[in-house]
């Protein structure tokens, strides 16, 4: 199959206005005998599905959670990006284009990152008018600040909960059209499977969480906004129930994967504190705004950090980046900490943190600035360790965050299996190899707005309406292949829980294909986990409940992730370079930075699905005719 | 700097709603201090599973204080002792070894059990389904900074949208009202120049809405106030009525 | 219909938790004019009876009066009643096993309690004082100036210990019942402006304030302050 990524003639800054104005649309009168379904209702799907049925679509969405509204994108603090220039710094489009596009280390598609840029313009219009309560100032205009090692001040808040108040917004439109029957949800539901008709996709089948009954459902596309695979590594920044099952047997039903080896590690979250522990909190990067990342200089010192002398620390990154400092990029921050760690200088009794120190801050603006900065960032802190920050530097250490890689997509959106759209964190989107903090609100978000509603249609023209598939032996099938795949888990009567299995996974993924990644052990890893998989499938133990079990749901999301992570380690292994978040050890240049390797790899990696169940690579050539690939140099 | 705990749990064990419940009695030693309550509990089922035993259903996501899936009755008080917490950030430094701690569901009416410590909170969706929005199709935006909103509006309407929709309100309440949830969307578009083409016709339709799920009718008690993991304010109640008052004119 | 649907902002629960504080303010207007009323007695049996007479010479008010506050007190119990049902409906069939409450006050939890104390209270009272049924002989007493001798019918009725303490238990309830229903009252009339914590501290003052003074009078009489 030859991929075609559908990206419209002309100048970048007329693509999407082209696109527009060219492609084919549905008849109003037709609209509702399409049915689309929706799953997930994030930022991206809440959006999607809000703003198809606005249209006229007949829209089912489908989601984990017990309400739409806790979707992960919930959890998102920091703030969104759009060019609007309002602080008049020298933003514009074009900028808000370039840096995502040298942010993610000219990894992605220029076409697609230009349509981001733009449309972050009317994402932020549209938010404020669902009545987002975002920051402003005393004129009563919207407030920016800048973030994640910007040059301008772009960035739209809602105090720290930027992503509850967006997402409430989008849940808000998703709600009115389900109380005015527009939009049928189902909650409670996990995708298991995707229907594919004659090459299409047509449907999903899912099971209920609450019930355990599986069930098929059919439409005329199928829309997957079902976020990042982050607990990959078990400990990460995310919610629990995120997961790659869904994108997963996309791609096992034809979807190609794309770059799933870029990952995020998020420079500021709370350390691990031991065994038992489920999740990592993300400090919000704005910390580092006024916070200070310092270890000691010397390896092993035990004292407490308010009896170091400044002589005696080495604030790394204002040693090593002296222009960006401490608000250098995520990927760069999060290895650098790592490195001082690894050197044996790391802080607390893991030996795996670094001191954020606010003590000059409180110095030189006083408690209370601080306070109505951070105050409640600094109380979640104390609940967590225990500690006040006021009084103790903070001690961070970097997460698995964020998952830049995901199913490939066209210009439309459009997967490699026709009628599978794929918006959000899910899709490899534009983000290349390293996403730049409050870009993934915006890209959600314009994927769901704006994005998908335009083009779906240029797909659905030529699909009759009144075409159904309900009783195609394939919606049977797959509705078949779900409930063995269920009793085949429920029957290994192994000894050890899904989540001891879940922990081992997250040990490897983050020894051997976190911040720093090695040919050698990338490779223990691979074998490490066909090992893992197959103990999986002996020893594994789920109770026989019919019914609500959700250490059922643990288990298939565990059994996807084992799979899934070799293709993961697979793409680290052959992309044989470091770029962004992904950085081979092997590939550096002498002061220890990431070397791009632009000749052999400027390019996307899909993997395919063959039927021996091995992953076949395939590239997607990147053109770069815009933005011109320099060395990321943030010194 | 973590403490083992030795404690007694007595738990709210329920099959289903039509199926009968009761506390089964749990002993848990060596619980380090610095795990959170979910985290404790991740444990004892992690423990269950070993014995075959069925794992108790809790409900949570995030973990971080924002999804608001998290939501448990703590020696009586709805998400535990730590005032402004939800159960998810309540860690086990808040307990003395050889405490003993009941454990038991958000239980309302409008909240029926789905399992153990697992209850049905979509009744609070419906509300908003019935008006908690502003009625904006995408793509019909004026320009963002075309209507002014002053700094403390702003800052009024974020207070009430910080709410996270958990529910403890309800749980709290004595009469099971579900006004501190409502007040806070309606307080939240009312504060706003977006929200108001809809002020009236949101006000009542959300109302009516909260009756028909079963929910008790507000006394002004505040122990909703108290509980609220995002510490909204009994005066978004006040604007609630207030609201509903001015609708009749 | 018309009307109906002008009224269904009241079919709610909010609504109708207007319908009390609205007919509650108008009683706690009334305990306030009966009690400055009341405290006549103080000044002596001239003034006092004079009062009394001077209430009932003007019979059409006196009606309108009793006629809006029989409809306000029927509405409030009647309402009442039916929401402290629904309220309790709604908390569902299984109780908390432990209940720690964090702020809701004794008064809060106990309102329709108080209520009906006072309910009970008032069908006393009226037989008491009103109807002069409970001492008939009382009841028809007459001063010098021939009017009906109320400040007797009062300091007699007083001489009872237990009727004493009958009066001092309503007016624990009132005091209970208002210092949560005035601020109460506040918020469900929408006064978030005042502010809560005003509202609330004004509420147990003014309740507080009746509570002493209604109750000075049957102890003064107990204590030998007011003679018969
Ligand atoms: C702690 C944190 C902070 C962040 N801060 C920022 C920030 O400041 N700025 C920024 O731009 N980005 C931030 N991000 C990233 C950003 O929040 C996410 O990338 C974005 O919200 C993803 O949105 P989404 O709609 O794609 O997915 P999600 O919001 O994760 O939604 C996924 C949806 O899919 C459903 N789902 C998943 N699997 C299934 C299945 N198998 N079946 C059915 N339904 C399923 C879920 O129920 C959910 O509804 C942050 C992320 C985290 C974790
Ligand atoms: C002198 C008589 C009374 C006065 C002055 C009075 C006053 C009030 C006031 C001001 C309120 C607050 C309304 C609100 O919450 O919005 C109230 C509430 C209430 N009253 Fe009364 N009331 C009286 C008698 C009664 C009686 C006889 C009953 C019992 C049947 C009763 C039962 C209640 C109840 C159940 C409430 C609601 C509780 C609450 O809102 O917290 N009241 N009353
Ligand atoms: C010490 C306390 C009180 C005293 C001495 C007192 C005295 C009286 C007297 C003398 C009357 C008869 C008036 C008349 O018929 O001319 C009366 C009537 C009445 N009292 Fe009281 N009272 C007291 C407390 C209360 C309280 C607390 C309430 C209500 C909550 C109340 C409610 C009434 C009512 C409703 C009437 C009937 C009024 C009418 O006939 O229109 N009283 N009271
Ligand atoms: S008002 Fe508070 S307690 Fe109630 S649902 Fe919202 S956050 Fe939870
Ligand atoms: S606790 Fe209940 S009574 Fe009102 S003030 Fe809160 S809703
Ligand atoms: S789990 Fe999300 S708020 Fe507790």
């Amino acid at each position: 199959m030859k991929l075609n990524a559908k990206i419209p003639p002309g100048p970048l800054k007329d693509k999407w206005d082209h696109y527009c104005a060219n492609t084919r649309l549905v008849s109003p009168k037709n609209k509702q005998k399409y049915r689309v379904l929706v799953v997930g209702s994030g930022l991206a799907g809440a959006s999607a599905a809000a703003s198809l049925a606005e249209l006229g679509f007949a829209v089912s969405c489908f989601c984990l959670q017990d309400s739409p509204r806790r979707a992960h994108s919930i959890a998102a603090q920091g703030g969104i990006n759009a060019a609007k220039n309002y602080c008049n710094d020298g933003d514009n489009v074009y900028r808000l284009f370039y840096d995502t596009i040298k942010g993610g280390d000219f990894r992605s598609r220029e076409a697609n990152v230009y349509r981001l840029a733009q449309l972050s313009l009317p994402i932020i219009d549209h938010c404020v008018a669902q009545g987002i309560p975002f920051a402003r100032d005393y004129g009563g205009m919207l407030d920016n600040r800048s973030f994640g090692g910007a040059l301008v001040s772009r960035t739209f808040y809602a105090r720290g909960q930027t992503g509850q108040q967006l997402l409430l917004g989008a849940y808000g439109a998703l709600s009115r059209q389900i109380g005015q029957g527009r939009v049928d949800m189902y909650t409670n539901c996990e995708m298991q499977d995707l229907i594919v008709v004659d090459g299409q996709a047509r449907g999903i089948v899912v099971r209920n969480l609450l019930t355990g009954d599986v069930d098929a459902h059919t439409g005329h596309a199928v829309v997957l906004a079902t976020g990042g695979y982050a607990p990959v590594f078990y400990l990460s920044t995310n919610g629990l129930g995120c997961n790659v099952t869904a994108s997963y047997r996309a791609y096992q039903r034809g979807a190609d994967f794309a770059n799933p080896c870029f990952t995020q590690i998020h420079p500021t979250c709370i350390p691990v504190s031991g065994e038992g522990q489920s999740k990592l909190t993300l400090m919000s990067e704005s910390l580092r705004n006024d916070g200070r990342v310092w270890v000691p200089k010397e390896k092993g010192v035990t004292r407490q950090p308010g009896s170091i002398p400044q002589g005696e620390r080495d604030y790394y990154l204002e040693r090593r980046y002296p222009r960006y400092g401490n608000l250098a990029p995520r990927d760069i921050a999060s290895r650098a900490a790592k490195q001082v760690c690894d050197e044996g200088r790391g802080v607390g009794d893991s030996g795996r943190g670094v001191y954020l120190d606010f003590a000059d801050a409180i110095a030189s603006f006083g408690r209370k600035t601080i306070s109505s900065r951070y105050g409640n960032l600094f109380e979640m802190y104390e609940r967590i360790t225990g500690e006040d920050p006021y009084h103790t530097p903070m001690r961070i250490y970097p997460a698995a965050h964020y998952t830049m890689g995901g199913l490939w997509v066209d210009y439309e959106l459009m997967s490699t299996v026709p009628g599978l759209f794929v918006l959000g964190e899910a899709n490899f989107s534009d983000h290349g190899a390293n996403r730049l903090g409050a870009s993934a609100l915006m890209q959600a978000l314009s994927d769901g707005y704006f994005v998908l509603p335009a083009t779906i249609g240029n797909y659905l023209t030529d699909l009759p309406a009144d075409d159904n598939v309900q009783d195609a032996p394939q919606v049977k099938q797959t509705r078949q292949d779900v409930c063995e795949r269920l009793q085949w888990i429920s029957q290994v009567g192994g000894k050890r829980s899904p989540t001891w299995f879940h922990k081992k996974l997250g040990e490897i993924m983050w020894n051997f294909c976190g911040m720093s990644r090695q040919e050698k052990g990338l490779k223990q890893a691979l074998s490490d986990l066909s090992a893992l998989q197959e103990e999986f499938w002996k020893d594994v133990y789920v109770p026989h409940e019919t019914g609500f079990n959700p250490t059922l749901d643990k288990a298939c999301r565990v059994a996807d992730f084992l799979q899934f992570a070799q293709i993961i380690c697979l793409d680290a292994l052959h992309r044989e370079e470091s770029c962004g978040a992904h950085f081979r050890s092997e590939f550096q240049t002498e002061q220890g930075e990431a070397a791009r390797q632009d000749a052999a790899f400027s390019h996307v990696a899909l993997w395919r699905f063959q039927q021996d169940q091995t992953a076949k690579r395939y590239t997607e050539e990147l053109v770069f005719e815009e933005a011109q690939p320099t060395e990321r140099s943030y010194k | 700097m973590s403490v083992p705990l030795s404690l007694t749990l007595k738990i709210w064990r329920q099959p289903s709603s039509e199926q009968p419940g009761g506390f089964v009695t749990y002993e848990m030693k060596g619980i380090s201090s610095a795990l959170s309550f979910l985290e404790m509990l991740d444990t004892l089922n992690e423990q269950l599973l070993a014995k075959g035993e069925d794992p108790i259903a809790f409900e949570s996501d995030c973990r971080e204080g924002i999804c608001g899936a998290c939501g448990l009755v703590i020696n009586g008080v709805a998400h535990g002792p730590w005032p402004g917490c939800t159960t998810c950030q309540l860690h086990m430094r808040a307990f003395r070894s050889g405490e003993t701690i009941f454990v038991e569901p958000f239980r309302a009416r409008g909240f029926p059990v789905v399992k153990d410590l697992v209850v049905d909170r979509s009744a609070l969706d419906r509300t908003v389904q019935q008006g908690g929005y502003v009625s904006v199709n995408t793509g019909s935006a004026p320009p963002a900074n075309a209507v002014c909103v002053s700094k403390q509006q702003a800052e009024q309407a974020f207070d009430a949208a910080a709410c996270i929709g958990c529910g403890a309100c309800v749980a709290a309440c004595k009469n099971a009202s579900a006004m501190l949830f409502v007040g806070a969307k309606v307080t939240h578009l009312a504060s706003l120049p977006q929200g108001h083409p809809e002020r009236k016709t949101r006000v009542r339709a959300m109302l009516v809405q909260a009756d028909k799920e079963g929910f008790g009718a507000c006394t002004n008690t505040r122990e909703c106030q108290a509980v609220c993991p995002k510490r909204i304010d009994v005066s978004v109640i006040a604007r609630l009525n207030g609201e509903a008052l001015k609708s009749i004119k | 219909m018309q009307v109906f649907r002008l009224f269904r902002p009241l079919a709610t629960s909010v609504g109708q938790k207007c319908v009390m504080a609205a007919s509650g303010l108008l009683l706690v207007l009334f305990v306030l004019g009966h009690l400055a009323g009341n405290l006549g007695v103080f000044s002596g049996r001239d003034v006092f009876n004079g009062y009394a007479a001077l209430l009932h010479s003007v019979p059409k008010l006196l009606w309108v009066v009793r006629i809006t506050l029989v409809v306000a007190f029927v509405l409030h119990v009647v309402v009442s009643i039916r929401l402290s049902i629904q309220n309790r409906k709604a908390r569902g069939g299984q109780a908390y096993a432990r209940r720690a409450w964090q702020t809701t006050s004794l008064a809060s939890r106990t309102m329709l309690w108080a209520g009906l104390v006072l309910l009970a209270f008032l069908v006393f009272h009226l037989c008491h004082l009103t109807w002069g049924w409970v001492y008939p002989e009382h009841a028809r007493l007459i001063d010098a100036e021939g009017r009906p001798d109320v400040y007797a019918q009062v300091v007699l009725g007083f001489q009872n210990v237990w009727v004493v303490v009958f009066y001092m238990l309503a007016q624990v309830a009132l005091f209970m019942h208002l210092s949560h229903g005035f601020s109460s009252a506040g918020h469900t009339l929408g006064l978030n402006s005042v502010g809560s914590r005003v509202l609330r501290v004004g509420g147990v003052v003014l309740s507080g304030g009746i509570f002493a003074l209604y109750t000075s009078i049957p102890l003064a009489v107990q204590l030998g302050v007011l003679l018969p």
